[in-house]
Parts: C-alpha cells; structure tokens; sequence
C-alpha cells in the first residue's frame, strides 16, 4: 500500500466524522499535502487543529516513513465552500 | 519539517533585520552551558518573534525555513533566529518544548504559534500580523 493511501486509512479510521484528501506532492509517496475537514476543528485554534491531526501521524512522521506533511484543516462548512469554489457548476 | 541530518554550522543565534540587537551580527547566548531546555526557554523569550529555523536570515538550507522568513521578514517588525542545525541538544530540546516535531518554528512573546503551515496561513488571513502587534490572542 502507497502511504498515500496510508495515510488516507489511517486518519479516516482515526477521525470517522473527517473527509480526508491525501496527495503526493512530488511523486516520491513522501511529501505529502493533507486535508482534513472535520467539525471536530469548529472552535479550536489552528495551532490545535494541526496538534490533532499530527498526533495520529506521529508514528509514520517518528519513522522518517513520511518526511514532509503540508496540512491543512478546515471545517466541513468550509470544506463545502471551498468545493463550490473549486468547481463552480 | 524534513530531517536532514545534521550539519556543521557555527554557533550563531542572529538578530534580523540589522536595526536591531546586534546589528544583524550573531549575538552570543548569556548562558550557553545551562541545560538545552532553559536554553530554548530563554531564547524564544528574548525577542517579540523569534524563529527556529534550519539555517540562517542569510541562508536558509530549507524551503521551509526560507518561506517563514520571507513572511516575518514582510512584517517588518525586528525578530532573532538559531540554527537548529549548528547544535543537536537545541534542536532536541526544540521539539521537546514547543511539543511540535519539525522545523521552522515560531514563537511571538515566548509562545509557540506552529510551524511553516500555520504560519503561512495565519500570514494569509491577516492574523498573523494582528498577532505580532498584540492585538489579538492564539
């Protein structure tokens, strides 16, 4: 299994309300960009946001598995905002 | 936030833009010998921005590092930097203190405010700067 993929099964098991889009940004499967949309985020700062999602990377991040993650994390409103933003039709 | 693995750098904890302490030359710690930690402690508190980067203002050896200083730089405000990769103990006791495991952190008044991504999007929604001039918490 890719650890994109990994990664992808890993937070969606640990974060169950979460829509999750894990993607290769350089095409080594090592630096990886991360969304996270969850309204487990809905009135905690970033900094505690961020914190959440790591700590259940921690152990692919302590292994050198995965060396760079580029994360962001947004609430599901915002997510769905950010779709029709996307993709207008 | 890779992990390169360590490389020689001098000892240097650096003050930027030039204006301020040091005038842009390396300003030595008052007490490099007490434990990393106090160490670390004692750096993140001694300037209103302070930034751990790999590197330094003048060449910073990550992408990374490079990105949150051209946006603390566009601030304006004066802040100090160390080079995680010039002492192994500072860039152990890094991660222990701010309990965040990579690099480039930053610290605004002695409290950590996250790494390159929180940083560029704090930077983008313009809390970043409203932070700094203290005008607004977390």
């Amino acid at each position: 299994m890719s650890r994109v993929q990994n990664v992808q099964e890993l937070l969606a098991a640990r974060m169950p309300d979460a829509i999750v889009e894990v993607r290769d940004m350089t095409g080594t499967d090592d630096h990886l960009a991360v969304l996270v949309a969850s309204d487990i985020f809905i009135g905690k700062p970033l900094l505690d946001q961020h914190r959440l999602v790591m700590s259940h990377l921690q152990q692919q991040l302590d292994a050198a598995e995965v060396h760079a993650v580029r994360l962001k994390t947004v609430t599901l409103d915002s997510y769905h905002e950010r779709q029709l933003k996307e993709d207008p039709r | 936030m890779n992990d390169e693995s360590p490389r020689a750098h001098p000892f240097r904890i650096a003050s930027h833009p030039a204006a301020v302490t040091g005038n842009g030359r390396p300003v030595g710690e008052l007490e490099p010998d007490a434990p990393p930690l106090e160490r670390v402690k004692r750096m993140v508190g001694s300037a209103g921005v302070f930034l751990f980067i790999k590197g330094t203002p003048e060449e910073p050896l990550c992408g990374f590092s490079a990105n949150v200083l051209r946006i603390i730089d566009s601030l304006g405000v004066p802040y100090k930097t160390f080079d995680v990769l010039s002492d192994e103990s500072i860039r152990v006791a890094g991660k222990e203190y701010a309990d965040w495991p990579t690099f480039p952190q930053v610290y605004v008044r002695g409290e950590f405010i996250g790494g390159n991504d929180i940083v560029s999007e704090l930077a983008a929604e313009g809390g970043l700067r409203l932070l700094v001039e203290g005008h607004e918490h977390g």
